[in-house]
C-alpha cells in the first residue's frame, strides 16, 4: 500500500485555521479526491468541527480540549489507525491545535504501527498578521510551529499596517528562513503554493537553534515617571519596541498608552476600563537586560 | 518497609530499600474493570473497585486516586465532553463567554464531582494503610486556561494583571482542593499543571511561580507533602518549577530524567517518572516495556527517585506491560537479566532449534544469570544436580550463563524470557521457580516415557524369509504371520527367493527369517553432519 500523505496545518487560535481549511477544500485540485479530517482545536468544540463547511468527506475529532499531550497521542494514533484500516483516502488533512508541538505530531507518525503508511506532503503554519507579535513571546508552541513549517501563510494581512506587515515578515524569516512565505487575507491561497511545498524534514534540535528574534518584558511599578523621559526612551528604542501597552502612572495623571509598531498612541483613563497600573512590552534585535535596565531606570 | 513508607522516605530524598514504584491509574481502572472512562469517573464505587483491582495486579507503592484535570473547571461551568476511553475534555470556557471573574466562587467541598473524589480517597484510605494515596488537584495555570481558553496567551501581553488576578483565583481554588484531599487522608497532594509547559521559564517565574508557591506552603503547613507533575516539553521550567518549594517533581518522557535528577537533587527535591507512556507501555512488548523500565530505575538511582509513568496511564494498557514493571521493580535478578541481554543486543541470530532434545539421553538445560552470583540460579542449578544421578545417565544437564554471548543466544533460541529457567529437551518447564525435587523427578520421567512412546511409535519394520519355495519355506512363513498375529501387529512379511539377495543379506543357508529395524530420525528438514552424527553412533 502507498503511504498516504498529509497537509498538516497550525497556527495559533483565531489564526484563520478553518477559513484556510475550507478554502483548501473548495479548490477543484482537492475537491475530488478522497479526503480525511482530522480536526483538533483545544476546547472550540462545536465551532471548529461546526465551521467546516459539508462535503464529501470523512471527519475525525480528536479527544478536544485535552491537555495531556498522551491522551492527545493515543487519539491521534488510534484516529490515524482507523483511517489506514476503513477510509483509505487519497489524502488526509489535519488541522493541529494551537497549542501543538509539530514536531510531536511527526514523532506520533513514526509508532510501528503508523510507519511507512503516512508521510508529510506539507506542513502549512498559519500566522495572524495581527496578534502573531503578541503571542510569539508567551507561547512556545506558536514559534516552533513557525519554526518547523514548511510553508507560511501570513493571514489577514487587511487587518494592519504596511509597517507591522514588514515587521512580521521579517521575523517570519528571521525565524524559518526555508519555508516559503505568501501574505494573503480569508486564508485564500493558490493550490499552487501548496503544490509547491515541499516538506523539509528537520531532527529535534533544529527548534533551539533561532536566535531568541523577540522577547517580552512586564513592569508593574507604581511609582511616577516623567513623560518626556518616557518619550525618549521610545525613541531611542523605536526600531526595537514592536509593541506596548499598559496603564503608567505619569507624573501629572495615570495615562493608558500602546505602541504597536511605530505608532504610538495615549488615551485618558476615562476611556479605558482597566484601571491599574503596570504595562508590557514586545521587543526584538536588543539585548533584553539591556532594555529592561533601561526602562527600570526611569523611575 | 510497607510501600507508603517508601514513598514518603523517598519524596524526602531520604533512604529506602528499592525504589517506589507508582503506577498512575485513572481512566485505565475503568478498562481493567470492563467499565467505560466516562462510567467511572462518575462513580464512586467503580472507582474502589479499579483502584482495587490495579493494587492487586500491579502491587503499587502508591497509588493516584482520580486522575482527572476537569473536576474543578466542570465546578467553575466549564462544559465538559465524556469520552469512553479518556478523560473528559473542556469544550467550553466560561470567561471567554462573558463570565466575570468576580463572580466565580471557590467551590465547596460537595460540589460537582469533588465529594465523590473525597469519598473515594477515604475508601482508599480505609482499605490499604500501607499504601502511600496521591490526591491530584489542576495546577493553577492549567485551570486558568480551562477557565479564559487560550485566549490566556494574548492576555499575557495585553492585561498581565487580568492574569494575576486569574491566577490569584485559581491558586485560592487549589488551595482549598488541597485541604479537602488531606482532610481525607492523602498522603501527598499532586498539583498537575501540565500547560505550564508552554510557557518559557520568565513568564513561569512570573505568572507560576509565586502561587505555586503558596500552594506548596500550605500543603507543608498541614504536614503533607507535595508533588509538582508536568508533562509536555517543559525542560526549561523544572529549575524554575524546583524553587517553588515542593517535596518532589513528576515528569514525562518529553524530558530526560537525569536532567531532572541533576536540577532537582541539588535543591533537595525529589523526582519521579517516566516510563514511556504510549509508544512503551500502550504499544510496547513486555520486553520493550522491561527495558524502559530498567532504564529509569538506573538513571533514577536509589536516591530521591519514583518510578512512576509519566502521566495518566493509556486506558487500555495492557495489564502485562504493568505487571512485569512490577517485576522489574521488585526482583534485583530480573534487573540484571535485562540489562547483561541488552549488552549483548547484537546477538540477534537464532539457533535452528528444530531437532533440539530428539537424542537418546533427556538434556536439562538450566538458564542462569550466573549460578555463583545469583542465588536463585544457584538453587536451580543446585535442585537439577541432585536428581539427575536417579536416571543413571539417561538424563545430561548444563548451565547456560547468560552473561556468555553464546548462551544468550542459546536462551533466547529456546524463547526463554526469565531468569532462572529450566528447559527439558528443549521444552520450557520451571520459569523464575525451583521445582521441588518430586516435582522435577516427576517432570523428567515423563519426558523419559514420551520419548520412549515417540520412539516405538516411530519404528516400522519387515520381515523378509528367504528361500527357494521349499515346503519348509512356507512352514517358516506359516509360524511368522501366526506369532505376528498373537502380537496383533501389521508388520509386512515377504517372501525374498532371489538367490542374488540372499548374498546381500549375508545368508548362505535356506530357509532364513531377516528382520529389518527401520527408525525415522528426520522429515522435511537437511539434519546437520553433527545430528547425523548421533544417529550413527546409535546403529
Amino acid at each position: 500500500m502507498n503511504p498516504i500523505p498529509i497537509i498538516l496545518i497550525t497556527g495559533y487560535l483565531g489564526s484563520g485555521k478553518t477559513t484556510l481549511l475550507n478554502h483548501l477544500l473548495s479548490l477543484p485540485e482537492i475537491k475530488t479526491k478522497n479526503i480525511a479530517l482530522i480536526i483538533n482545536e483545544f476546547g472550540t468544540l462545536g465551532v471548529d468541527g461546526a465551521l467546516v463547511e459539508s462535503g464529501d468527506f470523512a471527519k475525525f475529532e480528536l479527544n478536544k480540549g485535552s491537555l495531556f499531550c498522551i491522551c492527545i497521542k493515543t487519539d491521534f494514533i488510534k484516529t490515524l489507525e482507523n483511517i489506514t484500516n476503513e477510509v483509505r483516502p487519497e489524502l488526509v488533512i489535519i488541522e493541529a491545535t494551537g497549542v501543538a508541538e509539530t514536531s510531536d505530531l511527526q514523532d506520533f507518525l513514526t509508532v510501528p504501527t503508523l510507519l511507512n503508511r503516512f508521510f508529510i506532503q506539507a506542513n502549512i503554519c498559519l500566522a495572524d498578521a495581527k496578534n502573531l507579535i503578541k503571542v510569539l513571546p508567551f507561547l512556545k508552541a506558536a514559534k516552533s510551529q513557525i519554526v518547523w513549517a514548511d510553508g507560511i501563510i501570513i493571514n489577514k494581512s487587511d487587518l494592519v499596517s504596511k509597517k507591522e506587515l514588514e515587521d512580521i515578515q521579517q521575523l517570519v524569516k528571521t525565524l524559518n528562513p526555508e519555508a516559503p512565505v505568501e501574505i494573503t487575507s480569508y486564508g485564500k491561497i493558490s493550490h499552487e503554493f501548496v503544490n509547491n511545498i515541499r516538506h523539509r524534514q528537520l531532527s529535534g534540535t533544529s527548534i533551539e537553534s533561532p536566535p531568541e528574534a523577540l522577547f517580552s518584558l512586564s513592569f508593574q511599578n507604581l511609582n511616577p515617571i516623567e513623560h518626556e523621559k518616557f518619550l525618549s526612551l521610545l525613541n531611542i528604542y523605536k526600531e526595537n519596541i514592536l509593541r506596548l501597552k499598559g496603564i503608567i502612572n505619569f507624573e501629572n495623571e495615570p495615562l493608558f498608552v500602546e505602541v504597536i509598531h511605530g505608532k504610538y498612541l495615549e488615551k485618558s483613563l476615562k476611556e479605558t476600563k482597566n484601571l491599574r497600573v503596570g504595562f508590557s512590552v514586545i521587543a526584538w534585535k536588543t539585548d533584553k537586560e539591556k532594555l529592561k535596565n533601561a526602562i527600570e531606570s526611569l523611575w | 518497609m510497607t510501600g507508603k513508607e517508601r514513598v514518603l522516605k523517598a519524596m524526602r530524598c531520604e533512604k529506602v530499600d528499592r525504589i517506589p514504584w507508582v503506577p498512575f491509574v485513572g481512566c485505565h481502572g475503568a478498562s481493567l474493570i470492563n467499565e467505560t472512562a466516562s462510567d467511572y469517573l462518575q462513580s464512586e464505587e467503580l472507582m474502589i473497585k479499579g483502584l482495587n483491582e490495579a493494587i492487586k495486579l500491579y502491587q503499587p507503592d502508591g497509588v493516584s486516586v482520580m486522575f482527572d484535570l476537569q473536576i474543578e473547571a466542570e465546578v467553575l461551568g466549564c462544559n465538559l465532553i465524556w469520552a469512553d476511553q479518556n478523560p473528559p475534555a473542556v469544550s467550553s470556557h466560561p470567561l471567554e463567554l462573558g463570565v466575570e471573574l468576580s463572580s466565580l466562587q471557590v467551590p465547596s467541598a460537595t460540589d460537582g464531582r469533588i465529594g465523590l473524589t473525597i469519598d473515594v480517597i477515604k475508601a482508599m484510605r480505609e482499605l490499604h494503610r500501607d499504601i502511600a494515596l496521591y490526591g491530584l488537584i489542576t495546577g493553577p495555570f492549567t485551570l486558568a486556561l480551562h477557565l479564559v481558553g487560550t485566549n490566556l496567551f494574548m492576555k499575557m501581553f495585553d492585561d498581565p494583571n487580568y492574569i494575576h488576578d486569574l491566577m490569584r483565583f485559581c491558586t485560592d481554588v487549589s488551595l482549598a482542593m488541597s485541604n479537602y484531599f488531606i482532610e481525607a487522608g492523602a498522603d501527598i497532594i499532586a498539583v498537575v499543571d501540565p500547560m505550564t509547559s508552554q510557557i518559557g521559564p520568565d513568564d513561569f517565574k512570573n505568572f507560576v511561580s509565586p502561587y505555586a508557591t503558596e500552594i506548596f506552603e500550605n500543603i507543608h503547613s498541614k504536614k503533607s507533602l507535595g508533588s509538582f507533575f508536568v508533562c509536555g516539553h517543559a525542560q526549561q521550567n523544572i529549575e524554575a518549577m524546583s524553587d517553588c518549594k515542593p517535596d518532589n517533581i513528576s515528569v514525562d518522557e518529553n524530558i530526560a530524567l537525569d536532567y531532572v535528577q541533576d536540577v532537582c537533587l541539588k535543591k533537595g527535591v525529589s523526582f519521579g517518572g517516566n516510563l514511556q507512556l504510549t509508544a512503551t507501555l500502550l504499544l510496547g512488548s513486555e520486553e520493550d516495556v522491561q527495558r524502559n523500565a530498567i532504564h529509569c530505575l538506573d538513571t533514577g538511582g536509589e536516591q530521591g527517585f519514583i518510578l512512576a509513568p509519566g502521566c495518566d496511564l493509556p486506558f487500555a494498557t495492557p495489564p502485562n506491560n504493568l505487571q512485569v514493571v512490577t517485576k522489574v521493580v521488585i526482583d534485583p535478578y530480573q534487573r540484571e537479566v535485562i540489562r547483561t541481554m541488552e549488552l549483548n543486543d547484537e546477538t540477534k541470530e537464532l539457533l535452528d532449534m528444530s531437532e533440539y532434545g530428539l537424542m537418546e539421553k533427556v538434556i536439562v538445560d538450566v538458564i542462569t544469570l550466573d549460578s555463583e552470583s545469583c542465588a536463585p540460579c544457584q538453587y536451580m542449578v543446585e535442585s537439577v544436580k541432585a536428581v539427575a544421578p536417579e536416571f543413571e545417565g539417561i538424563v545430561e544437564w548444563r548451565e547456560h550463563k547468560i552473561k556468555k554471548a553464546e548462551s544468550l543466544t542459546f536462551m533466547t533460541s529456546l524463547m526463554v524470557r526469565n531468569i532462572p529457567t529450566i528447559c527439558i529437551d528443549g521444552k520450557i518447564s520451571f520459569v523464575s521457580r525451583i521445582p521441588p525435587r518430586d516435582e522435577l523427578l516427576k517432570a523428567i520421567q515423563k519426558r523419559i516415557n514420551e520419548k520412549l512412546k515417540l520412539r516405538i511409535q516411530k519404528k516400522t519394520g519387515s520381515v523378509f524369509i528367504l528361500g527357494s519355495g521349499c515346503e519348509s519355506c512356507d512352514k517358516v512363513k506359516e509360524n511368522v504371520e501366526k506369532a505376528l498375529q498373537e502380537l496383533g501387529t501389521d508388520i509386512p512379511v515377504e517372501i525374498v527367493s532371489d538367490e542374488s539377495k540372499f548374498h546381500e543379506l549375508g545368508i548362505s543357508k535356506t530357509p532364513a527369517v531377516v528382520v529389518e529395524k527401520r527408525e525415522v530420525k528426520s522429515m522435511g528438514t537437511i539434519p546437520s553432519v553433527d545430528v547425523i552424527k548421533e544417529w550413527v553412533k546409535d546403529i
